[in-house]
């Protein structure tokens, strides 16, 4: 399923991620399950209040099962139908 | 035109195991009230599967044609045969889907 280095094109809706770094020092350490995805937007769901987190300003690190697996925001900044195709 | 990075077969692997993922997720969303998210996910699923034309196959009547709802059964939609037909009301939206059937 959800396997290493596949991440970038696969589901990324209702996975755990956090942000490691960012251009913006308020995002760093935000953490939440995804529930939608945009473009250029990943929308984290972070205590019962919706986050959104732009994608060209962050890296994130999303936890699958356990282990985490780090990803440039701008590596999947596509609509997440396209990412299958396009993501590297 | 972009290149082509990644092969057709491998590409169609990954978006029937999306679609499983997401059709999953909008279950339990629809199983917890919460039907935007789970009619998104739908609508994702379903955009997912023309993209790399991968058929929904088992999924196809899991939900609304309409107005992609997620099907729970007796709680946002009903089930009735009528004149050889199985006939699905979303009450969602209202939308009625009648598929014909062999006895």
């Amino acid at each position: 399923m959800r396997s290493r280095g596949d991440l970038g094109r696969h589901e990324l809706i209702g996975l755990e991620v956090e942000v490691v770094s960012s251009t913006h020092p308020g995002y760093v350490g935000m953490k939440g399950r995804v529930v939608d995805e945009t473009k250029r937007m990943l929308v984290i769901d972070k205590d019962g209040g919706e986050k959104r987190l732009p994608k060209r300003a962050c890296v994130f690190e999303f936890i699958v099962g356990d282990k985490r697996e780090r990803i440039e925001g701008t590596e999947i900044e596509f609509r997440p139908e396209d990412r299958i195709k396009r993501v590297k | 035109m972009s290149r082509r990075r990644i092969s057709k077969a491998a590409a169609k692997k990954i978006a029937r195991e999306r679609m499983d993922i997401l059709l999953q997720l909008a279950e339990n969303e629809m199983r917890e009230n919460r039907g935007s998210y789970s009619r998104k996910y739908v609508e994702l699923a379903c955009r997912i599967s023309m993209r790399y034309n991968t058929p929904m196959g088992k999924h196809k009547r899991s939900y609304c044609p309409k107005c992609r709802s997620y099907f729970v059964f007796p709680k946002n939609a009903s089930v009735r045969l009528k004149n050889g037909r199985i006939v699905i009301t979303c009450a969602e939206c209202g939308n009625v889907s009648r598929y014909p059937f062999k006895r």
